[in-house]
């Protein structure tokens, strides 16, 4: 090259044309001067001073300028003739690892990421760029985490984090932390009009900090307390639990039961239904009771949580209240009594009617005539302080109560054995007495007894007047007595009956001759 | 007459050698660089071979430095000695003019080399220069053969062009008999102006016309070619003859033309070694 005007420079050098300029480049006696090209190629020369860079890698070293960038070889002469493909960017002090190496060169080398306004100017250099991962790529942290993106990225993708070890940080991972996206914990918010995911300066000395406490601060602030970071719903400590800080403070039988009894899904944050005690217990009572009961609205109406299910703070004075006050025995029978277990419902409170007969057997069922047992009503009769106090006025039946029957039992009479006899009863006395007499004072078929005993005081035959008979007693006959005449006879089914009908006068015929 | 053709066989392979090594090393540097040279000035530097070939490059350097030499001594060595004819006693002046023909066309062949063909800026006016010499040349020793010469190059005195045509006239005494006609032609050239050339195509015709007749004649084949040579002679001497004053006069016009070019050459390639020099550009020193 060593002649003058030797041919003309190239584009980027076109302004230095002419004879008067070639000791800009040359040095006389020295060829071309490596000084004066770095005195005009500042960039260079700092990146040599800063022992930066491809110039000062040691495939350069050795070399000088006109080694590698010649001129006067024509205006559209290549001084870099830089092979972009074969270029060992390591030389450059920046080897090109991942994302980076399958990259168009002018990808980075680009005026955008030139920092030197001078540099930025040349379409063509590769010059300009810095090591440094943010004089190319956008401070996605906007500074939040420093400059060493290495130190968690690598080449390959920006959204792997291989270096980074949470475990280093403040806030190693533990649980189900490890678990979820980094996403969940950072979230993509918008800063200075860019997304942006904080991750430093994050509150995290508290659970509240990151989640929402979704007890409102009830329990505290320490959620690990009660709850483990493996999972929200496992709880551990939890008979340490107060749950006193709930809504719903255990009392009675419910401090005794386990949690996961009530808390049957094993998820503990999640909100339960409690205002009604069916809200977590079978309605034992299967709706009976709301179905018959419009004031009563839930469990505790009868039971308390103080004593066990079994128990019942249903009294006979809230019986009162019911459509059924209890009266009398029903005041001091046992609920169960009544209210019996069945095969359909357990304990059976809703019945059909109120009527006696749909609890008790009835016991006179076709004894008693309906006129004096309407509807099955046994209270007609009966009360319910007792079974046994009748309040049946007999006179009802026609046939009043008097004399010996007024004091007798009802079962005296309407009771043969255990065989009733009510509506069968004609009134006629053998139907319940004895007839003594066969049929001697029979008339029509009956037997009329008060013809002749006056019932009401004692069974004497007060009202026989043997001056009525055929056979009126005079003298002797007077004062003697009955027996003397009336003897007892043995009868054909070899049962005594006293003779009252002689139907013989004459007193040879009591008297013998 | 054996000594004379001795001499001119002699001369003849110094002629060859001379062309044969500018077209051998012309033939050998263009093969040789081909590939480089070949490519776009553009690219040349970046061509593997560039170091080497390029002008400042050892081969390319020492191409243009020894091509300079030959040139210089070419030049300085035969304009002296043509001026003031001290190497007379050593060699004659024509072989010398061969010579200095052949270091200053094999010298600026080395220099194309050099230039590597990248013809451009100031110094081009050394080569252009250069070129111009070398075409001049060429004419030169095309006017400088149309002026008859002593064997060693003097021009010959009107005497001595006459002497020769008489020796010419004496080979020819065959022709009397073969060609009455053509002889009586050939020497009234100089007798008025009958005798006047007849060109080169009457020549020609002429020419072809005798070595048919010579070949149906009596004459031997030593004796034909004797009387070819001798017809052919006297038609040149005397085709120079008639252009004589022409060429006398054009040939102190190409000294004015051509001594320029080769001084405008000389200042250009002092001037470029200077600066090379002074660049720094030392080649092997």
């Amino acid at each position: 090259m060593a002649q003058f005007s030797p041919g003309k420079l190239s584009e980027a050098h076109a302004e230095f044309e002419g004879l008067d300029n070639c000791t800009l480049c040359h040095k006389i006696g020295a060829q071309v001067s490596e000084q004066k090209c770095l005195e005009c190629h500042k960039e260079l020369q700092s990146l040599l001073d800063a022992n930066r860079g491809y110039h000062s890698s040691k495939e350069v070293q050795a070399k000088t300028c006109v080694n590698c960038h010649s001129e006067h070889h024509g205006r559209k002469f290549d001084a870099l003739h830089f092979d972009e493909d074969q270029f060992d960017h390591e030389l450059a002090g920046y080897p090109l690892e991942g994302a980076h190496d399958r990259i168009d060169c002018r990808d980075c080398h680009k005026p955008d990421y030139i920092a030197d306004p001078e540099l930025a100017k040349r379409t063509k250099t590769f010059l300009g760029l810095e090591a440094a991962c943010l004089s190319c790529h956008v401070d996605y942290h906007q500074e939040d985490l420093g400059a060493d993106c290495l130190s968690c990225h690598n080449y390959e993708s920006f959204k792997e984090t291989p270096g980074f070890d949470h475990d280093e940080t403040d806030f190693p991972l533990v649980g189900a932390h490890q678990e979820v996206q980094c996403l969940d914990c950072h979230p993509k918010v918008m800063k200075a009009g860019r997304d942006f995911q904080q991750f430093s300066n994050l509150s995290f000395q508290k659970c509240t900090d990151c989640h929402e406490d979704s007890h409102n601060g009830k329990f505290g602030e320490n959620c690990t307390d009660c709850h483990r970071e493996e999972s929200w719903s496992i709880l551990k400590n939890k008979h340490r639990f107060n749950h006193n800080l709930t809504d719903y403070p255990l009392e009675g039988q419910h401090k005794l039961v386990a949690c996961n009894d009530c808390h049957r899904s094993g998820n503990f944050q999640a909100s339960m239904p409690f205002a009604r005690c069916t809200d977590c217990h079978e309605d034992y009572h299967q709706g009976e009771i709301s179905a018959i009961s419009s004031g009563v609205k839930d469990c505790d109406a009868c039971h308390a949580l103080t004593s066990p299910f079994t128990s019942s703070s249903y009294d006979w004075q809230d019986h009162q209240e019911s459509d059924f006050a209890l009266e009398g025995a029903h005041l001091a029978t046992p609920c169960f009594a009544c209210h019996k277990e069945t095969e359909n419902s357990r304990w059976d409170f809703q019945f059909e009617s109120q009527s006696c007969v749909s609890c008790h057997d009835d016991v006179h069922q076709d004894f008693l005539s309906e006129k004096y047992y309407p509807n099955q009503d046994c209270e007609a009769c009966h009360t319910a302080e007792a079974w046994s106090d009748i309040k049946f006025d007999h006179k009802e039946t026609g046939w009043n109560l008097d004399g010996a029957h007024a004091k007798e039992n009802c079962r005296a009479c309407h009771y043969n054995s255990n065989l009733q006899r009510f509506k069968v009863l004609s009134g006629d006395c053998v139907e319940c007495h004895d007839n003594v007499h066969g049929s001697q004072f029979e008339a029509k078929g009956t037997n009329n007894c008060l013809l002749c005993h006056r019932s009401a005081l004692t069974w004497n035959a007060d009202n026989f007047d043997h001056q009525q008979s055929q056979f009126p007693l005079e003298g002797k006959h007077a004062i003697v007595d009955c027996k003397a005449c009336h003897k007892p006879e043995l009868q054909s089914d070899g049962a005594e009956m006293i003779i009252y009908k002689i139907e013989k006068f004459e007193c040879i015929d009591c008297h013998g001759s | 007459m054996a000594r004379k053709s001795k001499l001119k066989l002699g001369h003849l392979i110094y002629q060859s050698i001379l062309v044969l090594i500018v077209m051998i090393v012309s033939l050998w540097l263009a093969i040789h660089g081909y590939d480089y040279y070949q490519t776009p000035l553009e690219e040349r530097f970046y061509h593997p071979e560039h170091e080497w070939f390029k002008a400042s490059g050892l081969f390319g350097h020492g191409l243009g430095v020894i091509g300079t030499l030959l040139i210089c001594i070419g030049v300085f060595g035969y304009i002296p000695a043509k001026k003031y004819g001290f190497l007379e006693k050593y060699i004659r002046l024509r072989y010398l003019l061969e010579f200095h023909i052949f270091l200053c066309t094999l010298g600026p062949v080395l220099i194309l080399f050099h230039t590597t063909f990248k013809f451009g800026g100031v110094v081009s006016i050394a080569f252009w220069s250069m070129v111009l010499v070398v075409l001049s040349g060429v004419v030169g020793r095309y006017i400088y053969l149309q002026i008859p010469r002593s064997i060693s190059g003097r021009e010959l005195s009107k005497q001595e062009i006459r002497e020769t045509q008489k020796e010419h006239l004496k080979g020819l005494n065959l022709l009397k008999e073969q060609a009455p006609e053509l002889y009586l032609q050939i020497s009234n050239f100089n007798k008025g102006e009958e005798g006047q050339w007849q060109g080169r195509s009457a020549f020609k015709k002429q020419f072809k016309q005798l070595k048919k007749n010579l070949a149906v004649s009596s004459l031997s084949g030593k004796e034909q070619r004797s009387l070819l040579a001798d017809f052919k002679n006297e038609q040149v001497l005397q085709r120079k003859i008639e252009r004589l004053e022409y060429m006398q006069k054009l040939f102190k016009y190409w000294h004015v033309a051509h001594r320029p070019f080769a001084l405008i050459m000389l200042i250009v390639l002092i001037l470029h070694i200077v600066v090379t020099m002074g660049m720094g550009y030392t080649w092997i020193f």
